[in-house]
């Protein structure tokens, strides 16, 4: 054992990537808390044996941000002190380098992560964590070491009760937030907005989690719990706040996080690397999955770091410019070499390059290379420019893009980013170039359709000419406006509901409904709760078939009413509710005339994810309302759907009623 | 790289090789049936998690284990695994035909389920139940066993005392067996109804007593729809009939202190219930709410909750702190107040007290404001105390609020 460490220590000095490894951890550290660090007891043994693992320094240097260097070493120093094999057990190595780096980041309690990092330590030696937990890189780990939201929903006592109580297989922990029941009062009916709400039961439980699972919670407790339970099994997670909601995200494979509990593609995670956003997780899981290229761009850039103090700018520029070449997915790398560019002043022509660098680098995530754009680069070229050419810069932007990428993000945020940059003039060509450019976008079309809806009233003039702007770009011309939101209707509405985009959905489907007159309400007897199908979306199968007249979707979900029909064969038609919710009751009001009997016999399913379904119940025989009584049931979903496998179906109405769960 | 860690760890682990196969569900449910036996049930998962595997290969499968079992069981796993991979789930999926995971009792992984042999689940070892070392698994599997064995004794004495007509072993029997550390019976409530219809035992109100979240909001949903003096009625005549455990009197008093602070008017009421629910089972999660509750709603300043702005502190007010330790040593201690908001507060002098006995007084007078938030008060102790309250005449001051520390200084 022992000569094999030494074999290995002997091959990394001759290789010599470790010395350079070393040299630029000190210069981040910085002379004077290297020199500190230095002095504490022990602290030769331990500095030899960090040199001479490049291992362990690019997991050190190369798993992410690097903030406070010093106190990571310092932690890590403590950790080998105790603990002198650290550097040749990898998987408690990277865990405690985790741990060190999640310590420079937040101003946790040092005992805290101290303790976090024996709980993996121990669990994994007694085999008790998921066995992804072997195989998780440093990066991966950080989401552990940081924990959820709730610090006393990650102590130590906690993470014992949820790897014993909820311990499942990877993919399942989506649902491990329903382990608790979700109750806005408590027992004793103090709101959970108030602190009486666990007060009585403080101290009564081994853990707050057991007390979350006995006494109850909403979004943020729910969501705290599902996330710890999978980090406590060593599955890398984290919970992130939605607009009026908090949900959470699980790692369910190797390559896979998946949205748990969550209603909006608005998500700001509490664990991240530079900055909340989903398009952000996505980015650092498609950067840092690719570990030889990290190392390789994390090579080249402190190459550009060594140039740069020998005072070799063009130099270090070029080496900035290689290492985002290797590996153009590297956020952290692009906002370094932005500083670059800031702490050596460069000019307008640099800032150009650096976006024409920067929209090819980050080709397919567009949030993040948006959020550079407009916070580091723009504000550099823009300074000085003129209108015109500010908009020659933004077009440049907007023709770049195609698709979501790594999802839907805040687009509508940085268009009107962009108009405040210009004046009216330039906003108006900006506007129609936006149009002409993205109209027919499947993903881009319905969000600016909706956006540019919103910025007017419908009636009022500059309404009519943006009605007008949006059929210009979407047809050949020629047509009214019922025309032009039907044919809305059969793009952008059907995008946007093929995307699970309620709010989408709902802007162009509020507008869409005024070509219909609202439908007759008596004889539908609502149930106890909220219509929460009103504010959802609708799919229906077999898209763009004949029969279908999606301006009519959005009335099917509320009192408004509408007319759905879908394609032949198998057939489904399906709500997106707005919450979560527990089912009271559902109506669905069959169409009239000789067909209303294709309904009968449909099966009535509900999902909480959209893609597993429970049947429910059956809609038997021919009628005009189909009433399903669930209240007693307390089924719980996000989806609700009537599926035939025989022949086409349709709807006037499919009303859900219940109570929010989320 | 999963796979290797996952390799790693079982080839360390060394564990001997199986002597004897477990059957699979289907099988097991089969042989159960032909040999009356009961079916034992490991579900695992073999691709994900290290103990569970290390609990199936070197204590399920071996002969030392099966052996400490001893006859009457037919031993079967069912491995669910994590990879998404069809190909390598096939032979499982086939293999754990015929199990169902709903309604199986499976709430977390490993677990030993444990059913009769017309598959009717009698209850399990998981999650905290089983101990996450091998040994201590080990240890409580085999204990699992004997506790399954006994209910299948007492199911029979059961059929035997029903068979020949005696309803009051039979009553004996199943409330026996209900004891056992297992899950209850489906037909438990109906089997004692049939014995005794009029519950003179008081076993059907103790068993049946619901979940006390759904007790406690039943009982305040009634008081805040304007139906107080129902739910104290029915609460009362509860706490009237002796069958309840002090677990459950105390979950009683709870929601009807509860009631009560919902029902306009009932504030001393609601402060009596839940110092009742505290002395009915003072370790119990009601027992504790109901302390908090009155502690932190009804009573004087505490040391748990300090005071606030309901407490009044006019000059000549007593606070009396409740919740000293129970047992005090002799000693030194000290009283520390802080002022955290509010203007002023100003004490006069402190006592201990026991009852109407003064057992310390000490005429101290301060003063706590902006400029002097904290006092700090000496108290010796030349005999150890139970039981005793802390007294402390106020000299007036601004309402506020503060924190209370009591420590004990040697």
């Amino acid at each position: 054992m022992y000569i094999a460490t030494a074999l290995l220590a002997l091959t990394l000095v001759a290789h010599g990537d470790s010395t350079d490894l070393f040299s630029d951890l000190e210069r981040q550290v910085g002379a004077e808390a290297w020199q500190v660090l230095h002095q504490q007891p022990e602290a030769q043994g331990f500095f030899d044996a960090l040199r001479q693992n490049e291992d362990w320094l690019r997991e050190v240097l190369d798993s992410g941000p690097l903030l406070r260097p010093e106190k990571v070493l310092g932690f890590l120093q403590q950790v080998w002190n105790s603990e002198r094999d650290l550097g040749t057990r990898p998987v408690d190595r990277s865990m405690a380098t985790a741990c060190a780096l999640t310590l420079g980041f937040t101003d946790r309690p040092e005992d805290a992560v101290l303790q976090r990092y024996h709980y993996y330590r121990d669990s994994f030696r007694a085999g008790l964590l998921n066995s992804c937990y072997g195989g998780l890189a440093t990066w991966e780990r950080r989401f552990l070491a940081r924990g959820v939201q709730w610090g006393n929903m990650a102590d130590t006592d906690s993470l014992v009760y949820l790897r014993d109580r909820i311990c499942w297989p990877r993919r399942e922990y989506v649902s491990a937030c329903w382990q608790a029941p979700y109750r806005s009062f408590n027992c004793l009916d103090d709101s959970v907005q108030r602190p009486t709400y666990y007060m009585p039961f403080q101290g009564s439980f081994g853990a707050m989690p057991e007390m979350v699972i006995e006494v109850g919670g909403v979004c943020g407790a729910l969501s705290n719990l599902g996330a710890s339970a999978a980090m406590a099994n060593g599955i890398p997670a984290a919970t992130m706040g939605e607009p009026g909601h908090c949900a959470y995200t699980v790692k369910i494979s190797d390559t896979e996080w998946k949205p748990a509990y969550s209603l909006s593609w608005k998500r700001s995670l509490h664990t991240n690397f530079y900055d909340g956003t989903w398009q952000s997780l996505m980015l650092t899981e498609a950067c840092f999955s690719d570990s030889e290229s990290v190392a390789r761009a994390a090579d080249l850039a402190r190459a550009a770091h060594a140039l740069e103090q020998e005072g070799k700018l063009d130099k270090a520029n070029d080496q900035w410019a290689k290492a985002l070449k290797a590996h153009g997915l590297h956020y952290g790398l692009w906002m370094a070499w932005a500083d670059f560019g800031e702490r050596t002043a460069q000019d307008t022509a640099w800032w150009a390059r650096y976006q024409n660098a920067l929209l090819d680098g980050l080709q397919g995530h567009e949030g993040p290379a948006w959020g550079i754009l407009s916070k580091r680069v723009y504000p550099k070229l823009f300074a000085e420019l003129e209108d015109a050419a500010k908009l020659r810069t933004l077009l440049k932007w907007i023709r770049n893009q195609d698709r979501w990428g790594a999802g839907r993000w805040n687009v509508e945020g940085a268009w009107d980013w962009a108009f405040k940059q210009l004046d009216e003039k330039s906003q108006s060509k900006l506007e129609s170039t936006l149009c002409k450019t993205l109209i027919s976008s499947p993903d881009f079309g319905p969000p600016l359709v909706a956006w540019l809806l919103g910025k007017h009233d419908a009636d009022s003039a500059e309404g009519k000419a943006t009605l007008a702007r949006i059929l210009a770009a979407s047809s050949d011309g020629g047509e009214g406006g019922s025309a032009v939101l039907k044919k809305l209707a059969r793009s952008a509405l059907l995008d946007a509901a093929a995307r699970g985009d309620v709010p989408t959905f709902q802007i162009i489907g509020a507008q869409t409904a005024r070509l219909s007159e609202p439908k007759d309400m008596s004889g539908i007897k609502p149930f106890p709760g909220d219509l929460v199908s009103a504010g959802g979306l609708l799919q229906v199968s077999g898209r763009g078939n004949r029969w279908d007249t999606p301006e009519t979707h959005w009335g099917i979900l509320g009192e408004h009413g509408g007319r759905c029909h879908t394609d032949n064969g198998a057939s489904f038609i399906a709500v997106r509710l707005e919450h979560h919710t527990e089912i009271t009751g559902i109506v669905i009001q069959n169409i009239t005339g000789g067909q209303a009997g294709r309904a009968a016999g449909s099966r009535v399913e509900i999902s909480t994810d959209g893609e597993t379904w429970e049947q429910v119940g059956v809609l038997k025989g021919t009628k005009r309302f189909y009433t399903l009584d669930l209240e007693a049931k307390k089924h719980r979903a996000l989806w609700v759907r009537m599926a035939k496998d025989t022949n086409c179906l349709h709807v006037t109405r499919f009303l859900v009623w219940g109570h929010r769960r989320s | 790289m999963s796979a290797f860690f996952f390799c790693v760890f079982l080839g360390i682990a060394g564990f001997n090789s199986p002597v004897d196969e477990s059957h699979s569900y289907s099988a097991g449910r089969t042989l159960c049936a032909e040999q009356d036996a009961m079916l034992l049930v490991l579900v695992h998962g073999s691709d994900w998690h290290p103990f569970s595997e290390r609990l199936f290969q070197e204590v399920w499968t071996q002969e030392a284990f099966i052996g400490q079992l001893g006859a009457g069981f037919v031993l079967s796993d069912v491995d669910i695994l994590q990879t998404t991979d069809k190909t390598k789930r096939g032979p499982n999926t086939e293999r754990n035909k015929g199990w169902e995971k709903k309604g199986s009792g499976l709430r977390t992984y490993p677990a030993v389920l444990a059913y009769t042999q017309t598959g009717t689940l009698i209850g399990s070892r998981q999650g905290r139940q089983l101990p996450k070392d091998l040994a201590g698994a080990q240890k409580t599997l085999a204990a699992f066993s004997v506790t399954c064995l006994r209910w299948g004794e007492l199911t029979n004495a059961m059929d035997h005392a029903r068979e020949s007509g005696e309803g009051a072993k039979e009553l004996a029997l199943l409330i026996e067996r209900e004891a056992l550390d297992l899950d209850p019976s489906a037909t438990l409530l109906a089997d004692i109804k049939r014995l005794d219809p009029t519950d003179t035992s008081g076993h059907h109100a103790r068993l049946s007593f619901p979940k006390w979240t759904t007790f406690v909001q039943q009982a305040t949903a009634e008081a805040k729809g304007g139906k107080g003096a129902e739910a104290e009625q029915r609460l009362k005549a509860m706490l009237g009939n002796s069958a309840y455990t002090p677990d459950q009197r105390a979950v009683i008093q709870l929601a009807l202190g509860s009631s009560y602070r919902r029902w306009e008017g009932h504030d001393t009421q609601a402060a009596a219930c839940f110092q009742a629910a505290f002395a009915e089972a003072p370790d119990s999660v009601s027992g504790q709410a109901g302390r908090r509750l009155y502690l932190s709603s009804y009573a004087g300043p505490s040391l748990e909750f300090g005071w606030t702005k309901r407490h009044l502190v006019a000059k000549n007010t007593t606070w009396i702190i409740e919740d000293l330790p129970t047992d005090l040593e002799a000693g030194n201690y000290t009283l520390r107040l802080k002022l955290t908001k509010g203007k002023a507060l100003r004490i006069a002098s402190a006592r201990l007290m026991i009852g109407e006995d003064i057992r310390v007084h000490i005429a101290q007078t301060s003063t706590l404001n902006k400029g002097q938030r904290e006092c700090v008060l000496e108290f010796n102790l030349p005999e150890a105390l139970a039981d005793a309250t802390l007294h402390l005449l106020l000299d007036g001051g601004a309402a506020g609020t503060g924190t209370i520390a009591w420590a004990r200084v040697d």
